[in-house]
């Protein structure tokens, strides 16, 4: 302890490290805190083993990588900067002989700066502080306009952005006298006062004299404050002005004032411009968010709407799906339906009927229609205030509009281009489902007609052929009874008369039948059953019982099909059975073959017989054609017509080849199945 | 006449149909007593009433006849406890499958067709005298 002759005066270096008005701290090599004064604990904070646990700010001021540097290269070296909520400090670290490092810290205030330029230096290092640190454009430029008032003892600080859409000028900080953002400057345009014009010229207007500028302020709270200089600044990044900064002081600006402010617009116009597209950048993924959605979407809805094929549940599907990708709160399709009638199907509310109608004019001009702001008000049915209004037709196949998609918004001008082309693609892939369900519709409705004709002609077959067959039985038995009856009091003529008489009785008989056979051929539902043809064509001669001259021959080996019995049945009766009908005074040999022709068999039936004359080949397939008289040969003439009725049911064809003399060779085709194969 | 004669009731709307079936009986010389009705209405008052002995009886049946039909009467045959064990043979000249499968679950003891000639119709009549012989012999 230094003891100085007079005792009352305090000497001894504790005391005076207490009371010294600078920051003193010793930190050994690992940055630990070995001292620091009163002032150091105030300036840096006095909690944390380590200089930088006492105070992170120290990271994010020039501070940090001085005092490392100085660590390490063990030299002295002096730093200023700004230390928050202290305020501009200069440092010295000086190297201690044990490895460590001496820190003193002087606090700069403001009002020791004696330049305008170090103020507008301090200024520039809080902005861009502010502009980094803060998320929202608006939290920075307020951090700016406070540290505007703080350095530069202005009376009022005012930042503005420029809207380019609106082309106006938006107030995003005030600091100062007047804070309030939503007063009368709050949005101006390019023209509008000094700012305006600021921002239209891009020059900056600077003034020492207000009370007297007509331009700058109003003049009652110009004197009221007693302001005098006003600067202000347009914040221009090359060619493009993002900004006006303006400022208003009760005391004169000086150069290096005016000097410092210049470098402070440009710091603030790079700030907002980097914001900007930060926010650009984030509108754009989002943008990018919503079109991946809304293909998942149309996706989505390009599935389901193939999947359904009835229209009032496809246009439901349609117009839910595009309401909600159009964003709109009310949809509504109309359009038109198998009745003739107007359908409609809607999303989003109850009813929808201005909406609806608003529609039927889309259907009617096929054109889109978009309107930013109807100005349709709610009604006291329930309905919904429309502002926004889309309407999109929907255009089918032929080119007709088949309805049309409507949609509102309370809010106005929300649907935008982009959204109209959405919109406009999504109507045209609705158009060709909804064609699709109509002729689905359609098909189902023939099918059905079809149906009840074939019921209808079957019935009228029974009950034509019951009512026709009685009164025939009653004359064939009358005729039979006047014989027997009369008999032998009746001439030869009269009983040939009567046998004549009963002859033809017979054959209307026949030829009803065949007529019911007829209208039945290949209508009948075929169940298909694996028929082995060999012993069918057998089955078929003995239900024929025929003569003793006749011979049947299966010239190849007989397949094994799989079909409908009964038809092939009918076909084979009556080609063997006209083979022997045609032949029966003579020997004759009838031979059956079956040939595989790729997808289907070609089956035949010969017999060596009195053969037919080309010239008629075409015309024994007609209906009732008989190419001898009925009185020699008893035929209905129905059996051919049958016979290729059948087979053009199953898609084949029938022919004969044939020559007077030479017997005559029936072909017809008759589907295969894919598993079959000629046997052998 | 023999006591075991039966009582058969011939329903058909046709005249020449049932003139028809009494030369067969006369042609085959069968005893039995022909009761005729034009309908089943008309049939069902016979078969109440006693037009027709309550015992030995058996019904002859076409099928198709105005009022009410044979798949009508032998319905309310069936249903009505005093009448439905009547036997019953259809005779028609409907080929159709459906009439011949409703017949049947009708409990039919026959479907003929009746034939066109007269004579196949009379070697029809002889064969169904032998059957029911036949039967009431069993």
């Amino acid at each position: 302890m230094v003891v100085n002759a007079t005792a009352d005066r305090v000497a001894d270096p504790q005391t005076i490290l207490d009371l010294l008005p600078h920051g003193v701290v010793v930190v050994g090599r690992d940055w630990r805190i070995a001292y620091a004064n009163p002032e150091a604990d105030r300036m840096l904070g006095a909690v944390g083993a380590t200089l930088w646990e006492r105070c992170p700010a120290l990271e994010h001021a020039a501070f940090a990588s001085g005092f490392r540097y100085a660590m390490a290269d063990r030299t002295e070296l002096l730093t200023e900067s700004v230390l928050p909520s202290v305020g501009w400090c200069q440092a010295r670290a000086r190297p201690t002989p044990d490895g460590g490092l001496l820190i003193s810290l002087r606090q700069v205030h403001a009002h020791t700066i004696e330049t305008g330029q170090a103020r507008a230096a301090l200024l520039l290092g809080e902005i861009g502080d502010a502009l980094t640190r803060e998320d929202s454009l608006r939290a920075a430029l307020r951090r700016c306009a406070d540290g505007m008032i703080r350095n530069l003892d202005a009376a009022l600080a005012r930042i503005w952005t420029v809207d380019a859409a609106a082309q106006t000028l938006q107030l995003c900080a005030s600091a100062g006298i007047a804070t309030p953002l939503d007063g009368a400057f709050a949005s101006l345009r390019f023209d509008e006062h000094k700012i305006g014009a600021i921002a239209e010229d891009g020059f900056p207007y600077l003034t020492n004299d207000v009370p007297t500028d007509v331009h700058v302020g109003n003049t009652e709270w110009v004197r009221r404050e007693k302001i005098t200089a006003f600067a202000g600044y347009p914040l221009r990044i090359e060619d493009r002005i993002v900004g006006v900064m303006a400022m208003y002081s009760r005391r004169k600006l000086d150069h290096d004032t005016l000097n410092g402010l210049s470098a402070i617009a440009d710091a603030l116009a790079l700030g907002i411009a980097s914001k900007l597209a930060d926010e650009a950048r984030r509108a754009a993924e989002a943008a990018l968010r919503r079109h991946t959605h809304d293909l998942e979407e149309l996706h989505e809805l390009g599935k389901q709407l193939s999947a359904v094929l009835e229209s009032e549940a496809l246009a439901q599907r349609v117009i839910d799906a595009t309401t909600r990708l159009a964003g709109a709160q009310v949809g509504v399709f109309v359009y038109h339906s198998a009745d003739g009638e107007l359908g409609r199907a809607v999303s989003g509310a109850a009813s929808a009927s201005r909406l609806a109608e608003l529609a039927v004019k889309t259907l009617d001009d096929h054109r889109s229609v978009r309107a930013a702001d109807l100005q349709l008000a709610g009604d006291a049915a329930g309905e919904l205030a429309i502002a926004s209004y889309l309407a999109v037709p929907v255009i089918g196949r032929s080119g007709s509009t088949i309805g049309a998609l409507a949609f509102g918004h309370a809010l106005p001008a929300t649907f935008t281009d982009e959204i109209e082309r959405l919109i406009a693609g999504v109507a045209a892939t609705a158009a060709i489902a909804m064609d699709n369900a109509r002729l689905f519709r359609e098909a189902r409705d023939l099918i059905a007609a079809l149906e009840a004709s074939n019921r209808e002609l079957d019935q009228f077959a029974y009950v034509a052929s019951h009512d026709l067959k009685a009164p025939l039985r009653g004359i064939a038995n009358l005729s039979q009874w006047i014989e027997d009856d009369l008999g032998d009091r009746l001439d030869e003529q009269t009983c040939n008369h009567l046998q004549l008489l009963r002859g033809r009785v017979v054959r209307l008989e026949n030829l009803i039948a065949g007529i019911l056979a007829y209208s039945r051929a290949g209508r009948e539902a075929s169940e298909q059953t694996s028929v082995d043809l060999a012993a069918l064509v057998t089955e078929v001669w003995e239900l024929l019982a025929p003569p003793q001259g006749a011979v049947l021959d299966l010239a190849t080996p007989m397949p094994q099909l799989r079909t409908s019995r009964v038809q092939l049945q009918q076909i084979l009766l009556n080609l063997i059975g006209n083979a022997i009908k045609y032949n029966a005074d003579r020997p004759v040999r009838i031979t059956v073959a079956a040939q595989r022709q790729g997808k289907r068999w070609e089956l035949s039936v010969a017999d060596d017989g009195v053969g037919i004359a080309p010239e008629f080949a075409d015309k024994i397939w007609g209906l009732f054609q008989t190419l001898e008289r009925r009185d020699k040969v008893e035929s209905t003439g129905i059996g051919l017509s049958v016979v290729r009725k059948i087979v053009e049911t199953q898609g084949g064809r029938a022919w004969v080849e044939s020559e007077l003399g030479r017997g005559a060779t029936f072909h017809f085709t008759w589907p295969a199945d894919p598993d079959e194969m000629s046997r052998g | 006449m023999d006591d075991r004669a039966l009582n058969i009731l011939l329903v058909d709307d046709d005249e020449i149909d049932v003139m028809t079936v009494k030369r067969a009986f006369t042609k085959n010389k069968i005893g039995n007593q022909l009761f005729v009705a034009n309908d089943g209405i008309q049939a069902l008052e016979l078969l109440r009433s006693d037009g027709i002995p309550p015992s030995r009886r058996l019904v002859l049946l076409d099928l198709n006849m105005p009022r009410m039909n044979g798949i009508e009467l032998l319905r309310e045959i069936r249903a009505d406890p005093d009448l439905c064990a009547l036997t019953v043979i259809v005779l028609t000249t409907s080929n159709e499958d459906r009439d011949r499968v409703e017949a049947y679950q009708l409990n039919v003891a026959g479907y003929l067709l009746k034939p066109v000639t007269f004579h196949a119709f009379a070697e029809v009549m002889s064969m169904l005298n032998k059957y029911w012989t036949l039967m009431e012999m069993a």
